[in-house]
Formats: structure tokens, C-alpha cells, sequence
């Protein structure tokens, strides 16, 4: 059932592609939120899906990644994709400093320890008026340039042309959880997710492999945190707020934690979802909860999880 | 060496030497501190008082992957695997630390031959070779047992600590892994040390039997030593063994 997997991905690939070619802003602006928290989502759940630690603290590190991209941009000649990848290291040395703290604990005192943390970074982007600019946040980011070899600095102020850039970080940053989950380390993680005593008993460290798969996870949220500031112009404290860290948590619940694309459909449906309810009703929320709740009683593994389980195999059959 | 938990003296002086290639037994009723012994050799606990060497190096407050790391193994007495990793993924992952491999993340685990050749070994080593795709979870509890085995030895242990191995076991699955102790033991690269309630699996497989009674040792032989003590026949082995 290879076929099937690669006539999906082509499928979402060049459905991705030909976005821009509608000329229609809505959908490509649509589509880059949809990118981001897939990416931000990927990144969460290399965490809790993987190494099952469930951190309720990733705005933190979104909005780490937004803003260090934005002062980037803004107070440095740094050119656009320098400033994002900086913005990306940034979170993740972030991770690495709070992370030390959480991965002592797990379960509901890690999650604790990460929402305490995530709301710190709250409070700094809130009061650290001279940096961050209080609760105006960041304003007049400018996009920059991207330097492609061959084409010199390429303006980025077509919202068609980011819409591809952040496509091309979306796809790199899958990539490279795709390869780190298939790796030795991918599956050192799982075993702790699994067992944790009996991975020390097979000679893991535990506490080292959690730090360092919080750190990677710091890293690809804060990736996805810094696409953010050059589109929107401005960050403002509400990237880094707990609510803003519920929205990876209920898109893999809604994708599918133990699968590797069910938080990339999560988000998707996460913004679809949102988009469809708010068009009938301003209780958009309500709306959503319903979903959700249907979602997590009825389909327990996530779509991506119901559809490994049960579809698929009809499928198979079917198609022999 | 001693443990205590609260009032309870758990192990209450126990001096215990264990020789390479010596298949040890450690027997006693329930409570002895059989287990606990175990834990404290195998860092699950920190003793209040005593000091552990391994190899003559002291290994007291090593944390558990050190000494795993210095070729101590053990299998727990509820089953202990990773449970929704295929079969061969849990014999992996010990091997990949073992090997110094596990840090590496950017290329497939199955890229790398010699971890492919070792799981192979492992799982023909343990008869569950035709199962290797299959999630943990879904053996039998003896598979499971076996698989777990198969887990401590994938590390190259020196020394293994098996606690209870073949608990729940049906007659068919005690076999097999009775024969896999003797086998490995036989072939001397690894040193077993078993706590065992089966006076039948003790009595076959020691070379030396431990009787622990109340956190203390009560007698230390030979099996037949061990049938022909007094004390232990009283306490612990009843009219078993007559």
C-alpha cells in the first residue's frame, strides 16, 4: 500500500503548489496558517506523540522564534531567511534552558512545569517593554529579502512569493522530523515513551534523550513561530499565550497523536473546522468543542489513526 | 547491605559474593527481600547502608543506564517490554545503545547492517524470529518473557539478575526458556542470577542456591546442601522438597 501513500503525498503536493495560481489571497494566506501550525503541530507532537510528554508551554517557544526573527529583521541587516533560522535557534536554546528544568518530571507535573514556563515567557514579552514592546508587541516588521544564489536578493513582499518560502521551510522542517523519527534516536524515544524504566534498563539515559528531544521539539516550534513575524508585520504577547499552546495539543488530537502525518491533518482540519463554524455562527469555539469531542470518543487514534485502522485495510482489500 | 522501607527491614545485612559463570539461585518464602535485593543491585534502589561493587569497580549510586552500560542486566518480575514497538524494535534498542549508536538521528535504523545481524541473532537466540513485526503487546505472556530476556542480553550483559523468569509460564514456554538460561549460561559469556519461587527450575538450573529469610542470608550452597539443610527445610521449603 506504498502507492497509496505516495499518490496521497503527490496529491497534497502539487494541491500545494498550484495554491498561489488561484490569485486568491484568501487562500494562500489560509494556507499558510495552515502551514505554520502543521509545522508547529509536527514539532509539538515529536514530544508528546514520540516521547510521550505532553507540554502545554510551546507557545512559549513559537513565540520565542517570532520574536527573535522579528528584532532580527528589524534591528539587524540580517536578510529574511538568516533572521528566521535565528529566530528557530533561538527557541531552541530556549528549549534546551527550560527543558533542563521540565524533563525531571513527567506526566501532569511535566505539562505543570511547561504551562508555568510558557506563561513566563508570557509575562517577558508582556513587561520587557525596550525589547519586545510590551503589549503592542513587535510592529513594522519588515518582510526582507530572500538571497537566492544565482538571483541575487529576491523581494518577498508578494504574499505568492512567501506563501513558497514558507512552504520550502514547511517541507525541510517535515523532512527532517520525518528522518529523526525513523533514526536510532527516533526509536530510543519511543521506547521511552513506552517504558521508561525498562529503557534505562536497556541503557538509555532517559533524562538526557527527553532534554534533547524537547530541545529539537523548542527548535521546530520556534521554526514555525518565526514564519510568522515577516508575515504578519508585527508579534504581539498573544503568540506566546497558553491558548496559543492549546491550538498543536487539539490539532494532533484531532489528526492523530501515534501516527507521523496526523498532526499535519489536524491542522488542516483545525483551520478548516474553524473557518466553516465561524461562517455560521461568532461561537466559533462552542462549535469546535462539539467537533472535538465527537473527534476524541468517536475516532479515538485521530482521522490519520481511524484511517490506519480502519479504512486503509478496506482499502487493501478492496484494491487487492 | 541494607534497605528499609519505613519499619520494614527489607535487607538487613546481606553480604554476598557472586563468581563469574556461577548459576546462582536466590530463594526464600515471601517478603524474604528476594527482590528487593535485586533492586538494589540493579539501581531501582539506593541502599540506606552498603556498597556495591561490580567487576571491582564500585557501583553503589551509579544510576541504572551506567550500570547497564558496565554489563548488568536484569528481567522484572511483571513483565517489562515496549509494548506497542514490534518485537524487533524492542531488541533494538538496547543494542543501539550498546553499540553507541542511538544518538544518531538522521539516518534509518535499519541502514546500519550490524544492528540488523545482532536483532536476528537476538531473535533466533530467543525463538521469536517469526514474530519480529509484531507489536510487543500482542505475544503471549511467555513470548513476552522471552522477549524481555532477549531485551537484557541484547546489551552483552556480564552479569544477569532474572527475577522470577518463568512466573505464569505454561509448561511449553518454561522449557523453552529454561533451556535458553542453561544454553547462554552454559556458553559462559554471561553469569545468571535468578530468584525463583519454581523449586523445580531452581533445583535444575543452580549451581548455588541463596536462601534469604527475613532480609538475611540463611543458607548458601550447593543444591543438595541446600535440600539437606535443617533450618531451610523448617522455614522455607516445607514438605516441598521431602
Amino acid at each position: 500500500m506504498r502507492a497509496l501513500r505516495w499518490t496521497f503525498c503527490l496529491a497534497a503536493a502539487i494541491l500545494l503548489l498550484c495554491i498561489p495560481l488561484t490569485g486568491e489571497r484568501f487562500y494562500m494566506y489560509l494556507a499558510i496558517q495552515v502551514l505554520i501550525l502543521a509545522l508547529f503541530a509536527m514539532g509539538f507532537n515529536l514530544l508528546f506523540g514520540y516521547t510521550g510528554l505532553l507540554s502545554f508551554g510551546h507557545a512559549g517557544f513559537y513565540a520565542a522564534g517570532a520574536y527573535a526573527t522579528g528584532l532580527l529583521l528589524m534591528r539587524t541587516p540580517l536578510s529574511l531567511l538568516p533572521s528566521i533560522l535565528g529566530g528557530a535557534l533561538v527557541a531552541g536554546g530556549l528549549g534546551v534552558v527550560i527543558g533542563f528544568f521540565c524533563v525531571r518530571h513527567t506526566r501532569i507535573y511535566f505539562a505543570m512545569l511547561t504551562l508555568a514556563f510558557g506563561m513566563m515567557v508570557y509575562a517577558l514579552a508582556f513587561d520587557w517593554k525596550s525589547v519586545t514592546g510590551g503589549d503592542d508587541g513587535l510592529i513594522g516588521i519588515p518582510r526582507g529579502s530572500l538571497w537566492i544564489p544565482g538571483m541575487g536578493a529576491v523581494k518577498m513582499n508578494a504574499l505568492w512569493a512567501y506563501y513558497y518560502l514558507v512552504l520550502a521551510i514547511t517541507a525541510a522542517g517535515l523532512g527532517m522530523i520525518h528522518r529523526v523519527v525513523h533514526s536510532p534516536f527516533g526509536l530510543v524515544l519511543q521506547g521511552i515513551r513506552e517504558n521508561e524504566n525498562r529503557a534505562a534498563f536497556a541503557g538509555v539515559p532517559v533524562r538526557r534523550y527527553r532534554l534533547a528531544a524537547f530541545a529539537l521539539s523548542s527548535f521546530i516550534s520556534g521554526l514555525a513561530g518565526a514564519m510568522v513575524a515577516p508575515l504578519e508585520n508585527t508579534v504581539a504577547p498573544t503568540a506566546a499565550h497558553w491558548t496559543k499552546s492549546a491550538a498543536p495539543v487539539l490539532a494532533t488530537l484531532l489528526g492523530g497523536i501515534h501516527t507521523f502525518a496526523g498532526p499535519m491533518v489536524g491542522a488542516f482540519l483545525f483551520y478548516v473546522i474553524q473557518e466553516f463554524i465561524e461562517r455560521m455562527t461568532e461561537f466559533w469555539l462552542l462549535g469546535f468543542g462539539l467537533v472535538l469531542l465527537v473527534l476524541v470518543l468517536g475516532f479515538r487514534g485521530g482521522v490519520v489513526g481511524y484511517y490506519e485502522a480502519r479504512i486503509r485495510p478496506a482499502l487493501c482489500r478492496r484494491l487487492g | 547491605m541494607h534497605k528499609s522501607f519505613g519499619e520494614v527491614r527489607a535487607v538487613d545485612g546481606v553480604d554476598l559474593e557472586l563468581k563469574e559463570g556461577v548459576l546462582t539461585a536466590i530463594i526464600g518464602p515471601n517478603g524474604a527481600g528476594k527482590t528487593t535485593f535485586i533492586n538494589l543491585l540493579s539501581g531501582n534502589f539506593l541502599p540506606d547502608a552498603g556498597r556495591i561493587f561490580f567487576q571491582g569497580e564500585e557501583i553503589t549510586r551509579l544510576p541504572v543506564h551506567q550500570r547497564v552500560r558496565r554489563g548488568l542486566g536484569r528481567s522484572f518480575q511483571i513483565t517489562n517490554v515496549f509494548p506497542q514497538l514490534a518485537v524487533h524494535q524492542n531488541v533494538q534498542i538496547p543494542l543501539l545503545s550498546h553499540l553507541g549508536a542511538a544518538w544518531r538521528f538522521w539516518r534509518a535504523v535499519d541502514v546500519n547492517g550490524e544492528i540488523r545481524r545482532r536483532t536476528e541473532m537476538i531473535l533466533a537466540e530467543t525463538g521469536l524470529e517469526e514474530k519480529a513485526n509484531l507489536p510487543a503487546a500482542t505475544l503471549s505472556h511467555g513470548d513476552q518473557r522471552l522477549l524481555e530476556v532477549g531485551i537484557a542480553l541484547a546489551a552483552e550483559p556480564r552479569l544477569i539478575l532474572l527475577d522470577e523468569p518463568t512466573a505464569g509460564m505454561n509448561p511449553a514456554e518454561r522449557a523453552r526458556i529454561l533451556k535458553l538460561i542453561s544454553d547462554l549460561s552454559a556458553a559462559g559469556r554471561t553469569t545468571f542470577v535468578l530468584v525463583e519461587h519454581d523449586m523445580d527450575v531452581v533445583f535444575s538450573l543452580a549451581h548455588e542456591i541463596v536462601v534469604l529469610h527475613q532480609g538475611r542470608i540463611l543458607a548458601r550452597g550447593t543444591p543438595s546442601a541446600i535440600r539437606g539443610d535443617a533450618r531451610v527445610r523448617e522455614i522455607y521449603l516445607g514438605g516441598e522438597v521431602a
